[in-house]
């Protein structure tokens, strides 16, 4: 059939002619023996092949006239590898769809298969697949992500009666293991019983020399498994990335030695967890540190002196992000014994099982510690800060950001203190940890606050932000939401004598001197305030407003927000005030008021700031 | 200044730091030195090389990617074909322009183009089927028998889990 390439088609009823003669030429006929009807079906066939085979090559020579077959096949790959990569990120059944494009035509699938790189994320929940994709990526470096539980199938079965279990998964990963060699990334995940992983660290046993990310999690809280300290027996001179979570590790073990630029360690039985001597010795090697993560991999202690101190700390100059979950007494003792300059997000989240009242009060210094440790890693300085005193939480950002909406959905935060333990004393130790912590933390460039609570005395209000040159926009809510924080008031009444008062007092200092915008939320603004005036809280802010606007500090923007009992007159005070008064429209307003706008409506009121002499 | 010569014989004048964005340029200028010499760019027609200098001077002074960075932007690529509203605009052209833009992003060595001209069309792809594809860049289906009985197996295979 050779002559239909090389022939010039420009006759049809040339070849028209040579086709019928060929059909004509087999000489066979209805009639004809058994003998020659078969050497004619064969004849035939073979020409029928033979032409099916010249219009497939006619249809690849079609292919190579569409435009996509400009691009060269390295090219046509990258894109191959663009489409499996965003596929594969994809749970479920799309997963491998990615591998439709070796299906598009011969040329695409002969790009496809002469990629070894593109087939290199092992699918180790399809066997077919893993099998094939382990012969398909030839030598390229592999990743295999992995769940090991034996998988209930449901499935007819004549021989069988109900459910079978086939641990296919744990069958697929040996026999991916067989490839250690040239596996860059592994990932195992175990989360229900039998443990099967205890069978796979036994084909951990050869070299892993490219092997660059280890990552394996036991989320099964009956099964507790260990990483043996006898696997990769030449060493991992590449491991990078180690992440081990319900998977014990000894704290001598190769593992930790290296390059390490990220450990995550994560829920170590209690019998296997490190002390701080151990862990500080451990860091000591891994100066290459730049993530940390320690979450119950740290024997319990119940007070600081229980500890013992390292000889010396730990200097990791590269480590950026720190996570810690222990008790109060390890995070203080922990981050106290390390040296770092580069920090850019820590998350503590810390326990506290007092185990009598008098044991209680002796955490103070121990919270002076931890917040002291925090400060001196930081690469960035604060500059928004987030307290809610009564669930111990305390959040920092090395960004201004804006007081609303809280500070926690605007941005990831640069420090996070986190309580964990509720024990009766939790409202006071809640707010105990909040002030002793962030009372060590340098706060000269703070521009926000978002106080959701913070229940303190007025003078400590004054002492700790009221004297911030930087600070221009406070977000505060009162302790109880039918109610207002009135020591926050206080604070920043201080200086201001009211009009009219008929106590002799002296003009003093005026705090919060930055202040430029200010978000109540949930006040009750109707609450007489206490003192000789029994003026209400809207009347008291109003007059401070004045005041301090007459000393030439002047509050720009007041947002009110679910606010309760804000009548006219509150708000006209208010905005005689303030430059923009801002409400949230609760309620309060005369119908006419309300016919203007949608409900929900912020409604801003503007007053020339001329007339308040700004 | 640097003077380039399309294929077409076309000259463009362009800014130094717009058009060493592409390595190949640059790395031509680093040989010869200051030179008022027109570089020749016969695998670049003008119409493209028009909307090449568009990308580069949109993305002037952003940070070359380096031998370091080329490993994070694996990295990036395997996590997201995403591409930014400016670049998506961009690239919002015809099959045939698409096509010549990456080529010459190829030929330029102007990774980030490259990577965004190769997410474009890994995005036309993801989500159709093998004759959408077919469809939508006019191939044809061109497989053996064989192969397409491999093909089908390997569906099945997709679908036992």
């Amino acid at each position: 059939m050779k002559w239909l390439y090389t022939t010039k088609i420009s006759d049809r009823a040339v070849i028209h002619w040579f086709v019928m003669e060929g059909i004509r030429g087999t000489g066979a006929s209805a009639f004809s023996p058994v003998t020659v009807k078969e050497a004619a079906y064969a004849r035939i066939q073979r020409e029928i092949e033979a032409f099916e085979e010249v219009i497939r090559e006619w249809r690849e020579h079609r292919n190579t006239l569409s435009s996509i077959a400009r691009l060269p096949p390295e090219i046509l790959s990258h894109v191959f590898k663009c489409v499996a990569d965003a596929l594969m990120a994809i749970a479920g059944y799309r997963k491998l769809r990615w591998i439709l494009v070796s299906h598009v035509c011969r040329h695409w699938r002969r790009v496809a298969l002469e990629c070894p790189s593109l087939w290199t994320n092992i699918p180790i929940s399809h066997p077919h697949w893993a099998k094939e994709m382990l012969v398909r990526s030839h030598m390229a470096p592999l990743t295999i992500v992995a769940s090991v539980d034996v998988v209930r199938r449901h499935r007819y079965n004549p021989t069988h009666q109900g459910d079978h279990c086939q641990p296919t998964s744990q069958t697929a990963v040996i026999d991916s293991l067989k490839h250690l060699p040239r596996i860059r990334a592994l990932s195992l995940t175990q989360s229900s019983a039998p443990d099967l992983l205890a069978d796979i660290f036994q084909y951990f046993n050869t070299a892993a020399p490219i092997l660059n990310t280890l990552t394996i999690s036991n989320a099964h809280p009956g099964v507790s498994t260990k990483l043996p300290n006898d696997i990769f027996p030449e060493g991992v001179p590449r491991l990078q990335h180690l992440e081990l979570h319900g998977c014990n590790l000894s704290w001598d073990s190769s593992l930790l030695l290296g390059d390490l630029t990220c450990l995550k360690l994560g829920n170590f039985t209690p019998e296997t967890r490190g002390s701080i001597c151990e862990i500080i010795h451990v860091l000591s090697g891994l100066p290459n540190l730049k993530t940390l993560k320690l979450a119950s991999v740290i024997q319990f202690s119940e007070s600081r002196a229980a500890i013992a101190a390292p000889t010396s700390p730990a200097t990791l100059p590269h480590l950026t992000h720190l996570h810690l979950e222990a008790d109060i007494y390890s995070c203080a003792s922990l981050l106290s014994h390390l040296v770092c300059s580069e920090l850019a997000q820590i998350h503590i989240v810390w326990s506290y099982l007092p185990i009598s009242d008098v044991g209680f009060p002796a955490s103070s210094s121990v919270f002076h510690e931890l917040g002291a440790g925090l400060a001196k890693g930081l690469k960035a300085p604060i500059r928004a800060l987030e307290i809610c005193s009564h669930s111990g939480i305390l959040q920092t950002w090395d960004s201004p950001w804006s007081a609303f909406p809280p500070l926690r959905y605007q941005g990831a935060s640069q420090i996070t203190v986190m309580m964990l333990t509720h024990p009766p004393q939790a409202e006071s130790l809640a707010l105990k940890s909040v002030v002793d912590i962030g009372s060590e933390l340098p706060l000269q460039d703070l521009a926000t606050l978002h106080a959701v609570p913070l229940d303190i005395d007025a003078k400590d209000w004054v002492q700790w932000f009221g004297r911030l040159r930087s600070l221009q926009n406070i977000h505060i809510t009162p302790q109880t939401p039918t109610s207002y924080p009135a020591r926050f008031v206080d604070a920043l009444s201080r200086g201001i004598v009211p009009e009219g008062s008929k106590v002799h007092k002296k003009a003093g200092r005026l705090m919060f001197k930055s202040l430029r915008c200010l978000h109540i939320q949930e006040w009750c603004l109707d609450d007489p305030v206490s003192g000789e005036r029994g003026e209400t809280v809207a009347e008291r802010l109003a007059e401070c407003f004045v005041q301090r606007c007459k000393r030439g500090v002047t509050l720009r923007q007041l947002h009110i927000r679910e606010c309760k009992h804000v009548d006219e007159d509150a708000i006209y005070a208010l905005k005689n005030a303030v430059g923009k008064v801002n409400w949230d429209y609760d309620e309060g307003f005369t119908e006419e008021e309300e016919d203007d706008s949608e409900p929900g409506d912020a409604y801003m009121y503007s007053v020339p700031l001329q007339s308040l002499g700004w | 200044m640097v003077l380039l010569v399309t294929s077409d014989n076309e000259q463009f004048t362009t800014e130094k730091d717009i058009v060493e964005r592409s390595v190949l340029i640059k790395n031509m200028l680093e040989d010869v030195g200051e030179s008022d010499q027109p570089i020749p760019l016969p695998n670049v027609s003008s119409s493209v090389l028009k909307k090449v200098l568009e990308y580069c001077e949109h993305h002037r002074g952003e940070p070359l990617p380096t031998a370091d960075s080329e490993q994070s932007q694996d990295e990036t690529r395997k996590r997201t074909t995403d591409i930014s509203e400016w670049d998506q605009k961009f690239i919002t052209v015809d099959q045939e322009m698409l096509f010549e833009i990456i080529l010459a992003a190829n030929y330029l060595d102007i990774k980030s183009l490259l990577d965004v001209g190769c997410k474009t069309v890994a995005n036309m792809i993801k989500g159709k089927t093998p004759e959408e594809i077919r469809k939508l860049f006019n191939i044809v289906n061109d497989f053996t028998p064989e192969e397409e009985a491999q093909i089908k197996k390997e569906n099945e295979w997709a679908e036992d889990r």
